[in-house]
């Protein structure tokens, strides 16, 4: 079993497929590395390791039967805001800590139809409120590349998952850059996609016009193979389109020659790190080697991002999480003489600061007479942003960017200054503005050796030319460096 | 910067409580984050239209229809009080 930790998703659904493993196997050889090292990188909220070797045989058996499903008996680990029926899902918040959720969501039902072995919940921001895991009301992950840095967020332990070698793919949940900038700072492959690709029925809801579900994988390839199991409409999901779902892996054959990739100068300006910098310029150079036209384009309204983001963000959320009351699931103050009392002690006992300040800030910028200033002006300001995106996807088929300013900040670091940790989703913000996908691919390291993510965005619903980009630009990187893992121990 | 009353009334408005060692803290973060946003003051947006759904979709309809989801004792299981297959809550009547 030595290095199947690092192997890929679809390197081991063609072990599996030729008899060299069993899903228990290989489920056993996961588990005992999360026993052995997540004590310190700490990914996980909960292990289930007696329900996913149960899986794990049952994926067998299917196997055994002639089913041939490419996730078939693979270990997939799952973000703690995504429920599966009767399991504990907390969105690392203290008000859902026992909460055993009454369905499963339609991604969770997809991978078990596909025979994926879920193995776990994953820690993550409370609520997916932060860029770090350092809100999490339970503890902070670490990045499995240096345990002294955080591994980004909001979903964070997904992407430590992942590179930790805990489980070749994980979900996630993405709503200002929850999946790429994880996947940026933890070295590995993250998608947001379009939004209305994925179902989102069962993700506990943060800011419904933003959130969408996507995967972490080691592989570009390994995405496109998550894509064509999760994606697709459900009825359950109001805002999941109905559209024909491609095989997004034929989209990975294809090459980069003629292709027109955008540089937004915008996106180059001061407070970049010199090494994200650094990684960005080798990519167009290598990309632009491939036969690609690299040309500058502009997002002339990026620095308003951030601000439309927080006004619309924080007031989806107000609204969201005022169904958490003590009423009918989640903590309940025992203090409380009266209904009025229990619903204000039960949410200020059993949220965090963050999310406080979020519900607070949201509840400002709707209540009467700043509506039309604060809300009212971002949703404004956000057809703008949209417009950028269709003005650049005239002109070229995808967008290439760093993922985060900066390589994986060191915990602690930015944990006092809400303000300064918002700044780092500055170049993953504008795809939920727009709704438009983004994928995160490692592209090379810092001089402390934190990694650095290249990220490609494209037009809606666009996801194979988003696929075909990142497949290039990866094969182009292993030709020149190669792929690296951390070292845990 | 935000006063101490106005952080109270939306801490109301939010079903918040912020205590007095929170108060300075709270007030200096949302004045900061709302310093910030203060930026969109500079677009000229008279004659852009809001967007509030990206990919345009609206009125999503469905057949009317019964679908079981789940029973009461499943609905019930996560309350924290509950009474004759009700959610029980403090007296609001006397």
């Amino acid at each position: 079993m030595a290095e199947m930790h690092n192997d890929s998703l679809a390197s081991l659904s063609r072990k599996l497929a030729a008899g060299e493993t069993t899903s228990i196997t290989l489920t056993k050889a996961f588990l005992e590395r999360i026993e052995r090292f997540d004590p310190k990188v700490k990914a996980f909220l909960r292990v289930e390791k007696e329900d996913a070797l149960a899986q794990a045989a049952d994926a067998d058996k299917r196997r055994a039967a002639g089913e041939k499903k490419p996730l078939l008996g693979i270990p997939v680990a799952v973000k703690d805001n995504i429920v599966i029926e009767d399991r504990i899902t907390t969105c690392a918040s203290k008000i859902l800590e026992n909460f055993r959720a009454p369905y499963s969501a339609t991604v969770v039902k997809k991978l078990r139809e596909g025979g994926a072995v879920l193995i776990g919940k994953t820690n993550m921001d409370e609520f997916a409120m932060g860029s770090s895991t350092e809100n999490s009301a339970f503890f902070t992950t670490r990045n499995p590349w240096d345990i002294g840095a955080v591994p980004g967020g909001s979903s964070g332990g997904s992407a430590a998952a992942v590179a930790a070698g805990f489980s070749p793919a994980s979900l996630g949940s993405d709503t200002g850059g929850s999946i790429r900038q994880p996947a940026s700072l933890c070295g590995v492959v993250g998608l947001k996609p379009t939004y209305g690709r994925i179902s989102r029925f069962g993700l506990v809801a943060f800011a419904s016009s933003l959130d969408q579900i996507g995967p972490f994988t080691r592989t570009v390839e390994d995405a496109a193979i998550m894509m064509n199991l999760l994606a697709g409409h459900d009825p359950l999901d109001s805002t999941s389109v109905d559209m024909p779902v491609p095989d997004y892996t034929e989209a990975l054959k294809n090459d980069v020659k003629g292709m027109v990739i955008g540089l937004p100068k915008e996106y180059l300006v001061g407070g970049i790190d010199p090494a994200v910098e650094a990684v960005i310029k080798t990519a167009a150079e290598r990309l632009a080697a491939a036969g690609a036209r690299i040309e500058e384009i502009s997002l002339p309204h990026t620095e308003y991002a951030i601000s439309v983001y927080y006004v619309i963000a924080t007031a989806e959320a107000s609204s969201n999480l005022a169904r958490y009351d003590g009423v009918r699931y989640g903590h309940r103050s025992k203090e409380s003489q009266d209904l009025a009392a229990m619903y204000v002690n039960s949410r200020s006992e059993g949220f965090g600061p963050e999310v406080k300040r979020r519900i607070m800030l949201g509840t400002y910028t709707l209540s009467s007479g700043y509506y039309d200033a604060y809300y009212l002006k971002a949703q404004k300001a956000r057809t703008l942003i949209l417009n950028d995106f269709r003005e650049a996807f005239k002109k070229c088929s995808v967008i290439l960017t760093p993922t985060a300013p900066t390589p994986a900040f060191t915990i602690g670091e930015k944990a006092d200054n809400p303000l300064q940790m918002y700044l780092s989703d500055i170049f993953t913000i504008s795809a939920n503005l727009a709704g438009i996908p983004g994928i995160s691919v490692p592209g090379g390291f810092a001089p402390n050796g934190r990694p650095i993510g290249v990220q490609f965005m494209a037009a809606h619903f666009d996801e194979e030319t988003l696929f075909t980009a990142a497949a290039a630009y990866e094969r182009l990187r292993d030709a020149a460096v190669g792929s690296t893992f951390p070292k845990l121990g | 910067m935000l006063t101490a009353e106005e952080v109270l009334k939306v801490a109301k408005l939010a079903n918040l409580q912020i205590d007095g060692r929170e108060m300075g803290k709270t007030a200096q973060d949302l004045s900061a984050i709302l310093g910030h946003i203060e930026q969109l003051g500079k677009l000229d947006t008279a004659n852009v239209p809001p967007t509030s759904h990206v990919i345009g979709v609206e009125n999503v309809f469905r057949e009317d229809a019964i679908v079981a989801r789940f029973d009461h004792a499943k609905s019930l299981a996560n309350a924290p009080a509950q009474a004759k297959n009700y959610f029980s809550v403090p007296r609001i009547i006397e």
